[in-house]
């Protein structure tokens, strides 16, 4: 059962939930936490970036074999720091695949028996902002922060914000209750797109 | 053997993707490797890694169950090419 906010302020009281910094009131809705989009953004380097680097001469195909990866190798090779903008933002095109992280770390010590989910937020997904691929999974005794495998698939370029944008949500899963505040999504009721 | 449930486990560290992160790998016998990505605060080292190295260290491991000569262990995340369990021998965490 999912936890509700009670729960998991609770948790976080006695320790059971390890989230630092503590999440602020406005971070928590009934059954879940948004967490912060953290500073730093890496993408891929793109089939060409990486053919640059070759020795002249060189052609070979550039294909990624997950079952051979040398960590150092891959992260020295295929991670670039995302440009960010002067004001400290950062603009994800259409289309754009990158790696974000949360700015909170988040631990789940095995003895409380609790694990979570990471899922994006409706106002994002609207704009087409995906914020994990098929890795949802927080299991239980998981120490860090958390990872996010980002693409915006909308039509526009989005501007994120870290330190402010609530970039995600997780769903802490064991015992349920009923929820201790109201339901504050402000799409509640609705019964139409727009 | 008197195990605990947390120990550490020997291998090199380099930094990882983001800066919160650090990239482990774990040398097994035979000459297998495991590599993942692991939160900072799993791992142990003297000095920190600097781009493109890698220092020797430590990286916190869960006790899984213990059979005669061998250990099953959980690494703090899933490796790149497997699941975050490996089966070493007990000795290796002695070193």
């Amino acid at each position: 059962m999912i936890l509700s906010d009670g729960e998991i302020k609770a948790a976080l009281r006695r320790r059971a939930i390890i989230i630092d910094p503590l999440p602020r009131e406005e971070q928590f809705t009934t059954s879940a936490l948004d967490l912060i989009l953290g500073d730093e953004i890496l993408e891929l380097k793109t089939p060409e970036e990486l053919a640059q680097e070759e020795p002249a001469g060189v052609e070979r195909p550039l294909i990624i074999d997950p079952s051979e990866i040398d960590i150092r190798r891959f992260l020295q090779k295929y991670g670039k720091p995302l440009l960010r903008q002067p004001d400290g933002t950062y603009v994800l095109p259409p289309g754009k695949f990158v790696l974000g992280i949360t700015r909170e770390y988040v631990e789940l010590p095995r003895r409380s028996k609790i694990a979570a989910r990471v899922e994006g937020r409706s106002t994002l997904a609207r704009l087409g902002l995906v914020v994990h691929l098929t890795a949802p999974t927080i299991h239980s005794g998981f120490p860090g922060h958390i990872v996010l495998e980002m693409c915006n698939f909308g039509g526009f370029p989005l501007r994120l914000q870290p330190g402010r944008l609530a970039i995600c949500q997780l769903i802490f899963e064991r015992v349920g209750r009923v929820p201790q505040s109201g339901v504050k999504t402000k799409y509640a009721g609705q019964r139409r797109l727009r | 053997m008197n195990l605990k449930a947390e120990t550490t486990l020997s291998c090199m560290v380099s930094l990882g993707m983001f800066s919160t992160e650090r990239g482990v790998v774990v040398a097994l016998p035979g000459g297998r490797t495991v590599s993942a990505l692991v939160d900072r605060r799993s791992v142990l080292v003297d000095q920190e890694p600097t781009p493109g190295s890698e220092v020797p260290g430590r990286v916190r491991v869960f006790v899984v169950s213990s059979e005669n000569d061998s250990v099953v262990l959980e690494l703090p995340q899933a490796g790149f090419t497997q699941g975050p369990r490996l089966k070493v021998p007990k000795t290796l965490l002695k070193q």
